[in-house]
């Protein structure tokens, strides 16, 4: 295949970054062509079953034991010390020497060893029988499209465990692409008028990751989340000129612009970047308008406004940000990552106290716009193509902190991932009988970036830059057992 | 600009070094030329660092703002400000949200009209220039932004920008704004200033503008 540089550029137009994978996917090819030192695994580029993801991440650490993972033995032992039940051998087991702590925190990320009773009932839902607890009664009804992943694990016993959690690096490695930025990387687009990669709902605090939980750090700013608001007169920054502007008035001075740089152009044949930035211009200009149109529910009917939640304060948030992921989703965007719980610190699903009004509230603030979501891309044909991702960053503790709360816990939490091929109505992976350890098919944090690539259709090794060379674990492995 | 032809023609890739290769401004840069072709900047020296967040009203040279992993000014980090966490070169990008910035931010639009006023301030005092001619205005804001004159295709696109423009701006009560609920605006601006300010905002977006050749 003969690729043209400027053709390469004129056609992306944007993204230097983006260049570089398609010259490393040309290579591949023409390795693949003739080397037999390459194994299959290693060049394989998967069949894609999803266009798009949706990652909804909860802020500070949402209970596994109280939503996804019941363990009735917290009930039957509950007051007791681990070590006075049959399950005491988790206080010695080697999965412990994961946790790598930043500083000393004399309050939280301990273990906690008097265990605590389950806050919350949990009922069997679906066809495939899958426990959830009683404060995710709308997205039950969906038991059987979910995969619940109960065994995974992650290394930071601290907030910083949200960065980890996207960029599959502990804090003290430093920052790294995150997950939304690989996708982006990795993938084309499919509309020209939007970005790629949103961010809608406050971000991870600075505390924890900040902006970086989102960026694309070496990749380039091309490949960083764009932050949305829900405001159709102010949805991003510089996304419309001061007020007293007109739009045929700007739309001249574009046109203007347009015409001087084509002139330039002209001038200078070899000069890549003025076609480049020609048509960033031009993009620009359509965002304008396009991006707007997004947070605007004006063409929504009253039926789904109220199934999103939109009509009670609890909901109305989250119901607006779910509203307007279905939009981007609707429209081509690859990548919406949806953040819940922000409080300018740890996030409020770090319930060190309180754990059961907490969580209760939490769930309620996000289970009913969830669903609708669910229900809403099913019913448009979209359910299958679009990959969606439930996380936080870790578990709780099984034993009680200050009476009523939990403690941070990495050695074992639950996300779920629903839709975009996967097979739907799984429970995989286990953690031991009190919710300690995760004991069977353990997955750290990439696991579930590379099942999210591997459903796109990308082989996480076809993406590394020269001079950026990336662990084993950084590029995790699919869980094919979800996969339909 | 015939040598120019003549080399590209045998030399394109610019492999025996016949001429710099193109440079986009760092980020800083693109900031600060702003400020100084506009004679807005404040040159003076040191002092503590500045909050990122005054960016738009405070006119001291980029250096001078803090700038850490979760302070920093998003006109900055659009235009590929260094990395506070690590020293690897600095990767010029090419996106739309830094076109968004130059062309929306209020910083641009207000220093395009200072710059337009400088501009046509100098030129009343040229002696053959008159109001209705705007050939001197649009050489000096060339000049002034990219360095170079216009050409005679440039000047004419540019003269016939600033009549419509103009003639646009004169009645606006057929016009669209970007959203309804806007005030209407406090026009104290005269049809053809506003006209030699958008002018003026154009060239800041010139591709030539961020870029070294």
């Amino acid at each position: 295949m003969n690729i043209d540089r400027r053709q390469i550029l004129s056609q992306m137009g944007l993204g230097f970054g983006s260049l570089a994978l398609t010259a490393m996917l040309h290579q591949e090819r023409v390795k693949a062509t003739d080397a037999l030192t390459h194994s299959i695994d290693e060049l394989a580029q998967p069949v894609a079953r999803a266009k798009s993801v949706i990652w909804l991440f909860m802020i500070g650490g949402a209970s596994h034991m109280e939503s996804f993972d019941p363990k009735p033995a917290l009930n039957k032992y509950a007051g007791k010390t681990i070590t006075e039940t049959p399950f005491a051998d988790a206080l010695e087991s080697p999965y412990l020497a994961n946790e790598r702590a930043v500083a000393f925190d004399p309050n939280n990320g301990f273990v906690r060893t008097e265990l605590f009773p389950m806050q919350v009932g949990f009922g069997r839902h679906g066809q495939s029988g899958l426990e959830i607890s009683d404060w995710w009664p709308n997205l039950a009804r969906h038991a059987d499209d979910l995969n619940l992943i109960r065994s995974m694990w992650t290394e930071d016993s601290n907030h910083g465990a949200q960065l980890q959690f996207h960029t599959g690096r502990h804090r003290i490695d430093g920052f790294f692409p995150s997950i939304g930025s690989w996708v982006h990387y990795g993938l084309g687009t499919l509309n020209e008028n939007l970005p790629q990669f949103v961010v809608l709902g406050t971000p991870v605090a600075d505390c924890c990751g900040g902006m970086e939980v989102h960026r694309g750090n070496y990749l380039g700013p091309q490949h960083d989340g764009v932050p949305l608001k829900i405001d159709p007169k102010d949805p991003l920054p510089f996304s419309r000129p001061p007020k007293e502007i007109y739009r045929e008035e700007q739309s001249r001075e574009f046109q203007l612009l347009r015409d001087l740089n084509q002139l330039t152009a002209a001038e200078f044949p070899n000069d890549d970047a003025i076609a480049a930035r020609i048509k960033a211009y031009e993009l620009a200009f359509r965002m304008q308008s396009a991006v707007p149109e997004i947070v605007d529910f004006g063409d929504e009917t009253a039926k789904t406004l109220e199934d999103y939640g939109l009509h009670q304060k609890e909901t109305q948030t989250f119901g607006q940000q779910m509203l307007a992921t279905r939009r981007l989703i609707e429209k081509g965007v690859r990548f919406v990552q949806v953040y819940h719980g922000n409080n300018g610190g740890a996030g409020q699903w770090d319930a060190h106290a309180n754990l059961k009004s907490s969580h209760a509230k939490l769930c309620q603030q996000v289970d009913q716009p969830i669903a609708a979501l669910i229900a809403d891309l099913k019913q448009r044909g979209l359910f299958d193509e679009t990959l969606i991702v439930w996380a936080t960053e870790f578990g709780r503790t099984p034993g009680s902190q200050k009476s009523d709360g939990r403690d941070h816990h990495p050695y074992g939490f639950s996300v779920w991932m629903a839709g975009g091929g996967l097979r739907g109505g799984v429970a995989h992976g286990a953690t031991d009988e009190i919710g300690f350890h995760a004991v069977e098919d353990r997955h750290y944090v990439t696991d579930i970036h590379a099942t999210v690539l591997h459903q796109l259709g990308i082989n996480p090794r076809s993406m590394q830059l020269p001079g950026r060379k990336r662990l084993e674990r950084d590029f995790g492995t699919p869980i094919h057992q979800i996969i339909g | 600009m015939a040598l120019y032809r003549s080399n590209a023609a045998r030399d394109p890739e610019n492999k025996l070094f016949w001429r710099a290769n193109v440079r986009r401004l760092d980020a800083e840069e693109v900031r600060d030329s702003l400020l100084a072709v506009s004679r807005s900047l404040d040159e003076s020296l040191s002092g503590p660092d500045i909050d990122f967040a005054d960016g738009d009203k405070v006119m001291r040279r980029s250096l001078y703002f803090r700038h850490a992993y979760e302070k920093q000014m998003p006109m900055l980090v659009l235009f590929d400000a260094a990395s506070p966490n690590e020293c690897y070169r600095r990767k010029p990008s090419l996106v739309p949200q830094q076109a968004l910035a130059l062309a929306n931010s209020p910083l641009a639009r207000r220093l395009a009209g200072q710059l337009a006023d400088n501009c046509l301030e100098e030129s009343k005092n040229v002696l053959d220039s008159t109001p209705e001619d705007s050939t001197d205005f649009v050489n000096r804001l060339f000049q002034t932004t990219i360095g170079r004159p216009p050409t005679s295709k440039e000047l004419a696109a540019c003269i016939a920008f600033l009549a419509s423009q103009t003639e646009l701006m004169s009645d606006t009560s057929s016009l669209t704004r970007f959203s309804e609920s806007d005030d209407p605006e406090d026009l104290t601006q005269t049809p053809d200033e506003r006209a030699r300010q958008s002018l003026a905002l154009v060239l800041f977006n010139h591709h030539d503008f961020v870029s070294i050749r």
